[in-house]
Protein backbone atom coordinates (compact mmCIF):
# COMPACT_ATOMS: atom_id res chain seq x y z
CA UNK A 1 0.00 0.00 0.00
CA UNK A 2 2.95 2.68 0.57
CA UNK A 3 4.53 1.45 -2.61
CA UNK A 4 1.47 2.01 -4.16
CA UNK A 5 0.88 5.76 -2.62
CA UNK A 6 5.06 6.43 -3.24
CA UNK A 7 3.95 5.57 -6.99
CA UNK A 8 1.28 7.94 -6.99
CA UNK A 9 3.02 10.41 -6.02
CA UNK A 10 5.80 10.28 -8.51
CA UNK A 11 3.27 9.73 -11.28
CA UNK A 12 1.47 13.12 -10.21
CA UNK A 13 4.76 15.28 -10.17
CA UNK A 14 5.60 13.64 -13.58
CA UNK A 15 2.23 14.51 -14.95
CA UNK A 16 3.06 18.58 -13.29
CA UNK A 17 6.27 18.80 -14.22
CA UNK A 18 6.31 17.75 -17.62
CA UNK A 19 2.70 19.71 -18.30
CA UNK A 20 4.59 23.08 -17.30
CA UNK A 21 4.71 25.19 -19.78
CA UNK A 22 7.29 26.31 -22.05
CA UNK A 23 9.67 29.54 -20.99
CA UNK A 24 10.20 32.38 -23.10
CA UNK A 25 13.23 34.43 -23.02
CA UNK A 26 14.41 37.21 -24.28
CA UNK A 27 17.79 38.12 -24.84
CA UNK A 28 20.33 40.68 -26.28
CA UNK A 29 23.77 40.55 -27.76
CA UNK A 30 26.42 41.31 -25.46
CA UNK A 31 29.35 43.45 -26.71
CA UNK A 32 31.42 40.38 -26.66
CA UNK A 33 31.01 39.68 -30.38
CA UNK A 34 33.30 39.38 -33.56
CA UNK A 35 32.28 40.12 -36.70
CA UNK A 36 34.13 40.30 -40.28
CA UNK A 37 33.97 40.22 -43.79
CA UNK A 38 36.63 38.76 -46.05
CA UNK A 39 37.07 39.05 -49.65
CA UNK A 40 39.58 38.91 -52.19
CA UNK A 41 41.17 41.47 -54.93
CA UNK A 42 43.60 40.52 -57.80
CA UNK A 43 45.72 42.23 -55.71
CA UNK A 44 45.43 40.83 -52.25
CA UNK A 45 42.68 39.75 -49.51
CA UNK A 46 40.96 41.92 -47.55
CA UNK A 47 39.78 41.99 -43.92
CA UNK A 48 37.07 44.26 -42.40
CA UNK A 49 35.92 44.05 -39.25
CA UNK A 50 32.46 45.58 -38.33
CA UNK A 51 32.21 47.36 -34.80
CA UNK A 52 28.93 48.31 -34.46
CA UNK A 53 26.56 45.48 -34.14
CA UNK A 54 23.22 45.09 -32.18
CA UNK A 55 20.88 42.03 -31.68
CA UNK A 56 18.19 40.41 -29.80
CA UNK A 57 16.37 37.64 -29.92
CA UNK A 58 13.63 35.45 -28.28
CA UNK A 59 14.03 31.52 -27.18
CA UNK A 60 11.70 29.27 -26.11
CA UNK A 61 13.17 27.04 -23.45
CA UNK A 62 10.80 23.31 -23.98
CA UNK A 63 10.41 21.05 -20.87
CA UNK A 64 12.21 18.34 -22.21
CA UNK A 65 15.26 20.47 -21.83
CA UNK A 66 15.68 21.48 -25.40
CA UNK A 67 14.86 25.08 -26.54
CA UNK A 68 13.35 26.55 -30.05
CA UNK A 69 15.17 29.62 -31.19
CA UNK A 70 12.26 31.66 -31.91
CA UNK A 71 13.83 34.86 -33.36
CA UNK A 72 17.21 36.14 -33.87
CA UNK A 73 17.78 39.90 -35.16
CA UNK A 74 21.30 41.45 -36.23
CA UNK A 75 21.78 45.02 -37.21
CA UNK A 76 25.21 45.37 -38.07
CA UNK A 77 26.38 49.31 -38.51
CA UNK A 78 27.59 50.02 -42.10
CA UNK A 79 29.70 53.54 -40.95
CA UNK A 80 31.22 51.28 -38.44
CA UNK A 81 32.74 48.78 -40.54
CA UNK A 82 37.24 49.42 -40.79
CA UNK A 83 39.54 47.91 -43.39
CA UNK A 84 43.11 46.44 -42.60
CA UNK A 85 43.41 48.35 -45.43
CA UNK A 86 42.69 51.83 -44.02
CA UNK A 87 40.48 54.81 -44.86
CA UNK A 88 40.78 54.41 -48.63
CA UNK A 89 39.05 51.04 -48.47
CA UNK A 90 36.65 51.99 -45.48
CA UNK A 91 35.23 54.44 -47.92
CA UNK A 92 35.03 52.53 -50.68
CA UNK A 93 33.28 49.92 -48.69
CA UNK A 94 31.04 52.37 -47.60
CA UNK A 95 30.22 54.02 -51.28
CA UNK A 96 29.45 50.40 -52.09
CA UNK A 97 26.90 49.44 -49.38
CA UNK A 98 25.39 52.81 -50.25
CA UNK A 99 26.03 53.43 -46.83
CA UNK A 100 23.98 57.25 -47.21
CA UNK A 101 21.15 55.09 -47.55
CA UNK A 102 21.13 52.13 -46.17
CA UNK A 103 22.89 52.47 -42.83
CA UNK A 104 22.84 48.98 -41.62
CA UNK A 105 23.16 45.46 -43.03
CA UNK A 106 20.29 43.40 -41.56
CA UNK A 107 19.94 39.43 -40.55
CA UNK A 108 16.45 38.22 -39.35
CA UNK A 109 15.45 35.05 -38.73
CA UNK A 110 12.52 33.92 -40.64
CA UNK A 111 11.69 30.71 -39.40
CA UNK A 112 12.32 29.16 -36.24
CA UNK A 113 14.37 26.90 -35.27
CA UNK A 114 12.75 23.95 -33.11
CA UNK A 115 14.06 21.79 -30.26
CA UNK A 116 17.81 22.61 -30.04
CA UNK A 117 19.80 20.51 -27.80
CA UNK A 118 21.08 22.33 -24.78
CA UNK A 119 24.20 22.04 -23.18
CA UNK A 120 28.15 23.32 -23.32
CA UNK A 121 28.36 21.09 -26.15
CA UNK A 122 27.86 22.72 -29.60
CA UNK A 123 24.88 21.86 -31.97
CA UNK A 124 24.98 23.11 -35.57
CA UNK A 125 21.22 24.13 -36.62
CA UNK A 126 20.34 25.26 -40.35
CA UNK A 127 19.31 28.80 -39.80
CA UNK A 128 16.73 30.75 -42.17
CA UNK A 129 16.36 34.57 -42.57
CA UNK A 130 16.42 37.41 -44.69
CA UNK A 131 19.49 39.36 -45.39
CA UNK A 132 19.33 42.57 -45.92
CA UNK A 133 22.40 44.63 -47.20
CA UNK A 134 22.37 47.59 -49.46
CA UNK A 135 18.74 47.95 -49.40
CA UNK A 136 18.41 44.04 -51.02
CA UNK A 137 16.72 41.62 -49.04
CA UNK A 138 17.23 38.33 -50.10
CA UNK A 139 16.79 35.26 -48.20
CA UNK A 140 19.55 32.88 -46.54
CA UNK A 141 20.48 29.80 -45.33
CA UNK A 142 23.39 29.21 -43.29
CA UNK A 143 24.57 26.54 -40.59
CA UNK A 144 25.24 27.98 -37.13
CA UNK A 145 27.12 26.45 -33.98
CA UNK A 146 24.62 27.35 -31.16
CA UNK A 147 25.69 26.68 -27.82
CA UNK A 148 23.42 27.15 -24.32
CA UNK A 149 25.21 25.98 -21.88
CA UNK A 150 22.50 27.53 -19.31
CA UNK A 151 19.13 29.91 -20.00
CA UNK A 152 22.00 32.86 -19.13
CA UNK A 153 23.38 33.05 -22.15
CA UNK A 154 23.81 31.75 -25.96
CA UNK A 155 26.60 31.67 -28.28
CA UNK A 156 26.32 31.33 -32.13
CA UNK A 157 29.18 31.35 -34.47
CA UNK A 158 28.93 30.97 -38.67
CA UNK A 159 30.79 31.84 -42.07
CA UNK A 160 28.42 32.46 -44.46
CA UNK A 161 29.68 33.37 -47.86
CA UNK A 162 28.07 35.43 -50.37
CA UNK A 163 28.05 37.00 -53.57
CA UNK A 164 27.90 40.86 -53.65
CA UNK A 165 26.34 41.18 -57.14
CA UNK A 166 23.21 39.26 -55.36
CA UNK A 167 22.52 42.65 -53.57
CA UNK A 168 23.06 44.78 -56.42
CA UNK A 169 26.48 45.50 -55.28
CA UNK A 170 28.98 45.84 -58.15
CA UNK A 171 32.44 44.47 -56.63
CA UNK A 172 34.69 47.74 -57.20
CA UNK A 173 37.29 48.20 -59.41
CA UNK A 174 40.11 50.76 -60.20
CA UNK A 175 42.73 52.16 -62.25
CA UNK A 176 40.26 51.68 -65.61
CA UNK A 177 39.32 47.43 -64.72
CA UNK A 178 43.13 46.68 -63.51
CA UNK A 179 42.19 46.30 -60.20
CA UNK A 180 39.38 43.84 -59.55
CA UNK A 181 37.37 43.04 -55.98
CA UNK A 182 36.41 39.13 -55.98
CA UNK A 183 32.46 38.78 -56.33
CA UNK A 184 32.48 36.80 -53.02
CA UNK A 185 32.37 37.99 -49.68
CA UNK A 186 32.80 35.83 -46.20
CA UNK A 187 31.08 37.14 -43.54
CA UNK A 188 32.29 35.39 -40.16
CA UNK A 189 30.63 35.94 -36.53
CA UNK A 190 31.10 34.85 -33.31
CA UNK A 191 28.04 36.24 -30.89
CA UNK A 192 26.98 35.94 -27.70
CA UNK A 193 23.21 36.53 -26.36
CA UNK A 194 22.67 37.25 -22.72
CA UNK A 195 19.17 36.92 -21.06
CA UNK A 196 17.54 39.97 -20.33
CA UNK A 197 13.92 38.96 -19.07
CA UNK A 198 11.22 35.71 -19.17
CA UNK B 1 48.73 70.52 -90.46
CA UNK B 2 48.17 67.14 -91.81
CA UNK B 3 52.05 66.46 -90.95
CA UNK B 4 51.20 67.66 -87.32
CA UNK B 5 48.26 65.46 -86.50
CA UNK B 6 49.74 62.26 -88.74
CA UNK B 7 52.81 62.67 -86.23
CA UNK B 8 50.62 63.53 -83.07
CA UNK B 9 48.82 60.17 -84.06
CA UNK B 10 51.93 58.22 -84.11
CA UNK B 11 53.04 59.61 -81.00
CA UNK B 12 49.85 58.94 -79.53
CA UNK B 13 50.04 55.34 -80.35
CA UNK B 14 53.59 54.88 -78.64
CA UNK B 15 51.91 56.86 -75.54
CA UNK B 16 49.28 54.55 -75.33
CA UNK B 17 51.32 51.46 -75.26
CA UNK B 18 53.35 53.67 -72.79
CA UNK B 19 50.22 54.61 -70.47
CA UNK B 20 48.70 50.56 -70.44
CA UNK B 21 52.04 49.50 -69.28
CA UNK B 22 52.52 52.10 -66.85
CA UNK B 23 48.61 50.83 -65.38
CA UNK B 24 50.08 47.26 -65.19
CA UNK B 25 53.61 48.35 -63.72
CA UNK B 26 51.67 50.07 -61.64
CA UNK B 27 49.66 47.68 -60.35
CA UNK B 28 52.56 44.64 -60.38
CA UNK B 29 54.80 46.81 -59.00
CA UNK B 30 53.57 49.34 -56.81
CA UNK B 31 50.40 47.30 -55.15
CA UNK B 32 50.45 49.61 -52.07
CA UNK B 33 49.76 53.12 -54.79
CA UNK B 34 47.34 51.07 -57.23
CA UNK B 35 45.43 49.87 -54.05
CA UNK B 36 44.64 53.91 -53.31
CA UNK B 37 42.85 54.06 -56.48
CA UNK B 38 40.04 52.15 -54.84
CA UNK B 39 39.17 55.59 -53.55
CA UNK B 40 35.84 56.74 -54.17
CA UNK B 41 37.16 60.07 -55.25
CA UNK B 42 38.69 58.13 -58.36
CA UNK B 43 35.79 56.99 -61.24
CA UNK B 44 35.48 53.44 -61.83
CA UNK B 45 32.63 53.80 -64.24
CA UNK B 46 33.89 51.32 -67.63
CA UNK B 47 32.13 54.05 -69.72
CA UNK B 48 34.82 56.74 -68.81
CA UNK B 49 37.70 53.99 -69.60
CA UNK B 50 37.35 54.99 -73.01
CA UNK B 51 38.59 58.70 -71.84
CA UNK B 52 41.79 57.56 -70.60
CA UNK B 53 42.49 55.19 -73.85
CA UNK B 54 42.25 58.67 -75.60
CA UNK B 55 44.30 60.69 -73.77
CA UNK B 56 47.24 59.67 -75.21
CA UNK B 57 46.26 61.09 -78.34
CA UNK B 58 45.16 64.48 -77.19
CA UNK B 59 48.62 64.84 -75.72
CA UNK B 60 50.32 63.53 -79.08
CA UNK B 61 48.82 65.82 -81.39
CA UNK B 62 48.95 68.96 -78.68
CA UNK B 63 52.98 68.48 -78.23
CA UNK B 64 53.36 67.50 -82.35
CA UNK B 65 51.65 71.01 -82.44
CA UNK B 66 53.96 72.59 -80.09
CA UNK B 67 56.85 70.51 -81.57
CA UNK B 68 56.36 72.22 -84.67
CA UNK B 69 56.22 75.97 -83.40
CA UNK B 70 59.10 75.58 -80.96
CA UNK B 71 61.49 72.83 -82.67
CA UNK B 72 63.52 75.56 -84.23
CA UNK B 73 64.72 76.95 -80.55
CA UNK B 74 66.13 72.91 -79.24
CA UNK B 75 69.78 72.97 -80.08
CA UNK B 76 71.74 69.61 -80.35
CA UNK B 77 71.92 66.00 -81.25
CA UNK B 78 68.84 63.80 -81.38
CA UNK B 79 68.49 62.32 -78.02
CA UNK B 80 69.20 66.14 -76.16
CA UNK B 81 66.52 67.93 -78.59
CA UNK B 82 64.01 65.24 -77.61
CA UNK B 83 65.04 64.76 -74.11
CA UNK B 84 64.93 68.55 -73.56
CA UNK B 85 61.64 68.73 -75.28
CA UNK B 86 60.24 65.89 -72.61
CA UNK B 87 61.42 68.42 -70.09
CA UNK B 88 59.98 71.49 -71.30
CA UNK B 89 56.59 70.10 -71.13
CA UNK B 90 56.83 68.21 -67.83
CA UNK B 91 57.89 71.68 -66.35
CA UNK B 92 55.48 74.33 -67.93
CA UNK B 93 52.29 72.05 -68.21
CA UNK B 94 52.63 69.26 -65.71
CA UNK B 95 54.64 70.56 -62.91
CA UNK B 96 52.53 73.56 -61.96
CA UNK B 97 49.47 71.20 -62.54
CA UNK B 98 50.41 68.83 -60.03
CA UNK B 99 51.23 71.52 -57.39
CA UNK B 100 48.10 72.87 -57.87
CA UNK B 101 46.26 69.28 -57.62
CA UNK B 102 48.13 68.01 -54.97
CA UNK B 103 46.91 71.57 -52.64
CA UNK B 104 43.71 71.07 -53.79
CA UNK B 105 42.82 67.69 -54.14
CA UNK B 106 42.82 64.65 -51.04
CA UNK B 107 45.26 62.39 -53.05
CA UNK B 108 48.73 61.20 -51.66
CA UNK B 109 51.94 63.22 -52.63
CA UNK B 110 53.26 59.38 -54.20
CA UNK B 111 50.29 59.53 -56.13
CA UNK B 112 50.89 63.00 -57.73
CA UNK B 113 54.28 61.99 -58.02
CA UNK B 114 53.80 59.37 -60.53
CA UNK B 115 51.53 61.52 -62.34
CA UNK B 116 54.19 63.90 -62.88
CA UNK B 117 56.62 61.11 -63.59
CA UNK B 118 54.58 59.70 -66.23
CA UNK B 119 53.60 62.94 -68.07
CA UNK B 120 57.46 63.36 -67.98
CA UNK B 121 57.97 60.49 -69.49
CA UNK B 122 55.10 60.94 -72.06
CA UNK B 123 57.04 64.44 -72.72
CA UNK B 124 60.25 62.47 -73.77
CA UNK B 125 59.20 60.12 -75.46
CA UNK B 126 56.90 62.28 -77.84
CA UNK B 127 59.89 64.35 -77.99
CA UNK B 128 61.39 61.66 -79.46
CA UNK B 129 59.07 60.44 -81.72
CA UNK B 130 58.82 64.23 -83.21
CA UNK B 131 62.68 64.26 -83.49
CA UNK B 132 62.46 61.30 -85.63
CA UNK B 133 59.56 61.97 -87.43
CA UNK B 134 59.55 65.56 -88.20
CA UNK B 135 62.87 67.38 -87.51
Amino acid sequence: MKSFKIILVLAVATLFTSASPPEIYKYLLSKNYTVTILGTSNLHNWNETVGTVFGDGSVTWNADGTFDLDAINLKMQVSSIKSDMGSIMNNNTYKALKEDHNPEIIFTLNTPVKSIKAGAAATTIHAEGVLTIAGATKPIEMQIVVSAPNKGYLTFDGSQTIKMTDYGISPPTALLGTLKTGNDITINFKTVFTVTSN
Amino acid sequence: MKKIIGVGLLAGIVLLILSIAGLYITVWFFPGLAQQYFDPAFTNESGRYLLYFIHPFIIGIALSWFWSRFKGILKGSFITRGIEFGLIYGMVASFPMMWLIYSAMNVSLELVATWFVLALVQGLVAGLVFEKMNP
